[in-house]
């Protein structure tokens, strides 16, 4: 029983590693919270839904095009409601970032309707049993392409040329564009590679789960921002930790605790981190200089 | 009689010693330099003397009492004072507002006096704007309640965050680089504003400056900070003269050279 | 001057003499909205504008506010000029019990551990189904009752909410005019310069945490009265983000830009209703839009008044600035 909660918490904690890591990239370059990223999760979601069911795409091709159209889509929402206000007070992004938000779930009720839109059976279902715990291919599935992408992720950051400009990025938006770099192409960049990763929790939640609707965003993105703040934000392997752990806990919690509170956990835990080390478990330490 | 004492006092960050074992007391009335290059640990002190830092090791007393674990609040309702060397006014605030907030009465205002806002109230409030404006005329800042702190040129922004320290009432005020960015005819005015100060309200003044002129013509005491550790004490010229200063200052080779 | 003061007296008289003339319940209803959603902008922003605390679950105090109204009306005799302060002091206790841990954290950290908070009292809501029914909600709460008159008519919850309103600008705005909004401020801009001049930036948070959730309580209160039915479904993280949009569109630190940016925020959705599907698509735009072009909101900060901490006083120098000046500068 136990280890099987853990294998359902691994399955769900990395489809929240995905999420989290769109939170953290984010955050480490310009230092804001993109609180909309929940919504454009879902919007990669319906990406999928739509191109699977209607133009009966092979699945990695569905995969590749919704994750595609939402970097797009991620690319768009900063150049218009990002960028310009790169300069102003902190909270300015955080409500534009809301206004987004209000209007991609309202665009999304528009376009597909309030109702939970089930998801296609691109998968057959297995389930394979050993030592009494089940795993169900599309759990599997679900773990084999998130390595993948994390991997694939981990290699983009620190091998490549963009990567290495995105590091340098983050250190300081300033001292970048001195040494050349166009900071502005590489948080364009920043944005897409986390929203096309939030597309691709977004598919592999719409297995998981049979089901999309266009608020999927905002307990998805409270979940994986949890994430992100547990393993230190601003942290790319810290996000991927934090997302595992939390969904182990969450399992856990649900099974043992109460399961109508499972959602009430993850935030339990987001406050008790935040008070007790609000750099994450593997943040480091501010100095706060006077 | 010592109104201010350090014994010993260490304060590290991570392996970094910012201050190390300094000694240091300050007599009733008495205006006290602290100099020392860049990097010395000056503003360090003053950051453990207003209980932004508490001391690694060592023992810190005001008017006889142990401070080390205080507060800043706490420091400021017993009588301790600073400004900034780079200056922190509340940019949206009002010159007299700036120093209206430091008020002690101002702030300690109950709710439901704020709220019923009687005549008692008011009487009271015309009494902390009138004592608020004394001291914008000490500092010869009272023509100016209106602007907002931001758009005062340098020199006043520095006269109003000292007018913001003696509002509190202090006892002890310190200065941390006051004259920084003023001309020298603004310099003079300082100065004298400086005595002034020390004479009118009796107050033990500690301050910072790089101007060794105008230290010397004030200060009564010169202490010299080099690498966190006290260098020297003294008075004026024996201080100036003392090798392990201009060492501190100039470097090693200028013994070679002259 | 005169004009001014003239036009506040019409403006005044308008707004009393309201029902009067506008006969119509669908336009009575909005007018009480309004009046709703004053209350919640001007508590959020004595936590966000004046003390700079970055609050996202501003719907919960609401919510509590409103539970707590709906179960004392349903489950005891006590009269609605009673519970009415209660909800407000025990919504005002959550706002303190959370605010203690949370006012340390900083920015973004606090904006997303109150929407956490909100969650949480959501769920609450939804599964203590033994005290809340749960989704079905609370039915049937009493309208309030004065000497043995009961509010019915849309005019009398008018009126109610006016006085609630009036009390709520009142109170708020004699706070953020004295030395406490000044305190605040200065907490908001720089935590180091309020602990040097003796503000312990914890207790005036705290303060204006826990008067934000007060008011909150009480517009849940009205709110529950008013409708008679209650549900999760009314307190959720959408209202939070309305509620703080309203701040910001109006001007954060601002009373006037609270009340400007309620109006704005009930009326701009009615009016839209020709667009119904795009409505809210539209106001998350201009929320996008307000935010690029300007971000100070309708009625910002620099409009405040200055001074007005002992105005007489800090008026009359002005008008001698260059004569003392002069002295001055030869002493």
């Amino acid at each position: 029983m136990l280890s099987q909660q853990i294998i359902n918490g691994i399955t769900i904690g990395a489809i929240y590693a995905l999420i989290a890591l769109g939170y953290t990239m984010v955050y480490g370059i310009l230092k804001i919270v993109n609180f909309a990223h929940g919504d454009i999760f879902m919007m990669g979601t319906f990406f999928g839904l739509f191109i699977l069911k209607y133009f009966n795409a092979p699945f990695f091709l569905a995969f590749i095009l919704s994750a595609l159209f939402t970097a797009l889509l991620g690319m768009v929402v900063e150049r218009l409601a990002y960028r310009p206000l790169r300069f102003t007070d902190r909270i300015v992004p955080l409500i534009s970032a809301m206004g987004v938000s209000i209007f991609l779930v309202n665009l999304a009720q528009l376009v597909w309707g309030t109702e939970t839109h089930p998801f296609p059976k691109v998968f057959p279902i297995k389930t394979y049993t050993f030592n009494g715990m089940t795993i169900s291919s599309i759990q599997i599935l679900i773990l084999v392409l998130s390595v993948i992408l994390m991997i694939g992720l981990h290699l983009f950051v620190t091998k490549t040329r963009i990567g290495t400009a995105m590091r340098a990025t983050s250190m300081s938006i300033t001292n970048a564009k001195l040494m050349g770099i166009n900071t502005n192409f590489i948080i364009a960049i920043t944005f897409a590679v986390g929203s096309a990763l939030a597309a691709a929790a977004g598919i592999l939640v719409g297995i998981y789960y049979d089901a999309v609707y266009p608020t999927m965003g905002y307990t998805a993105g409270l979940k994986a921002f949890t994430a992100a703040v547990l393993g230190g934000i601003g942290n790319i392997p810290g996000a991927m930790a934090g997302g595992l752990l939390l969904g182990i806990t969450e399992n856990l919690g649900a099974a043992y605790i109460s399961s109508q509170y499972r959602d009430a956990i993850a935030f339990i835990i987001l406050i008790v981190v935040l008070m007790v080390k609000p750099t994450g478990i593997f943040g480091k330490k501010e100095i706060n200089k006077v | 009689m010592e109104v201010l004492k350090l014994e010993g006092v260490t304060v590290k960050f991570g392996g970094l010693v910012a201050v190390n074992n300094v000694d240091l007391t300050m007599n009733k009335g008495e205006i006290l330099a602290l100099i020392g290059p860049n990097g010395a640990g000056k503003t360090t002190l003053f950051n453990l003397l207003t209980g932004i830092y508490t001391p690694t090791s060592g023992r810190i007393t005001f008017k006889q009492k142990e401070i080390n674990a205080f507060k800043p609040y706490k420091r400021v309702e017993m009588g301790i004072a600073r400004t900034f060397q780079n200056i922190r006014l509340i940019k949206s605030l009002t010159v007299l507002e700036n120093v209206l907030v430091a008020h002690p009465e101002c702030h300690s205002e109950g709710l439901f006096q704020s709220i019923f806002l009687t005549r008692a109230v008011k009487e009271k409030r015309k009494r902390i704007v009138e004592e608020c404006m004394d001291v914008l005329r000490t500092v010869g800042l009272h023509a100016k309640v209106n602007e907002l702190a931001n758009n005062l040129p340098y020199g006043e922004q520095r006269l109003l965050e000292i007018a913001r320290a003696m509002v509190t009432k202090c006892q002890l005020l310190l200065l941390d680089e006051p004259a920084a960015g003023m001309n020298s005819q603004e310099k003079q005015s300082l100065v004298d504003l400086i005595r002034l100060l020390s004479k009118k309200y009796e107050m033990e003044i500690l301050l910072i400056e790089h101007d060794i002129r105008m230290v010397m013509s004030i200060a009564d005491r010169v202490v010299v900070l080099d690498h966190g550790e006290k260098i020297a004490e003294g008075v004026g010229a024996e201080v100036q003269n003392n090798p392990k200063v201009i060492k501190a200052y100039l470097g090693e080779e200028i013994d070679e050279n002259e | 001057m005169k004009s001014t003061r003239l036009l506040k007296i019409v403006a005044a008289l308008l707004i009393l003499a309201l029902p009067l003339w506008l006969r119509n319940e669908y336009m009575l209803h909005i007018a009480i909205s309004i009046g709703i959603y004053i209350m919640l902008a001007l508590s959020l922003n004595t936590i966000v504008g004046y003390a700079g605390q970055f609050a996202l679950g501003h719907a919960a105090f609401y919510g509590i506010g409103s539970y707590v109204t709906a179960l004392l009306l349903l489950n005891t005799d006590l009269s609605f000029w009673l519970v009415l302060p209660i909800a407000g002091l025990v919504t005002g206790l959550f706002g303190f019990i959370l605010g203690s841990p949370v006012i340390r954290l900083r920015g973004d950290y606090l904006g997303i551990v109150t929407l956490g908070f909100g969650e949480i009292i959501r769920l609450i809501f939804v599964n203590w189904v033994d005290v809340t029914r749960g989704p079905m909600g609370l039915p049937g709460i009493r309208s309030p009752e004065l000497f043995g008159y009961t509010f019915t008519s849309s005019a009398d919850f008018y009126y109610l909410v006016l006085v609630l309103v009036a009390i709520t600008v009142l109170v708020i705005y004699r706070v953020v005019h004295s030395g406490m909004g000044l305190s605040l401020l200065t907490v908001r801009e720089d935590e180091v310069v309020a602990e040097s001049i003796g503000i312990r930036p914890t207790k005036y948070k705290l303060i204006a945490f826990t008067m934000g959730a007060l008011f909150a309580g009480v517009a849940g209160a009205f709110y529950a009265t008013y409708i008679s039915f209650i549900s999760p479904d009314s307190f959720l993280y959408t209202d939070s983000v309305m509620i703080l949009a309203m701040v910001v569109l109006g001007g954060m630190a601002s009373v006037t830009g609270s009340i400007l940016g309620a109006i704005v925020l009930v009326v701009t959705p009615e009016l839209l209703r020709f667009a119904s599907d795009y409505r809210m698509m539209l106001v998350g735009l201009a929320i996008v839009l307000m935010m690029v072009f300007k971000p100070q909101g309708f009625w910002g900060e620099s409009r405040r008044k200055r001074n007005f901490y002992g105005k007489e006083l800090a008026d009359k120098p002005q008008k001698s600035a260059a004569a003392v000046s002069d002295s001055n500068s030869a002493t």
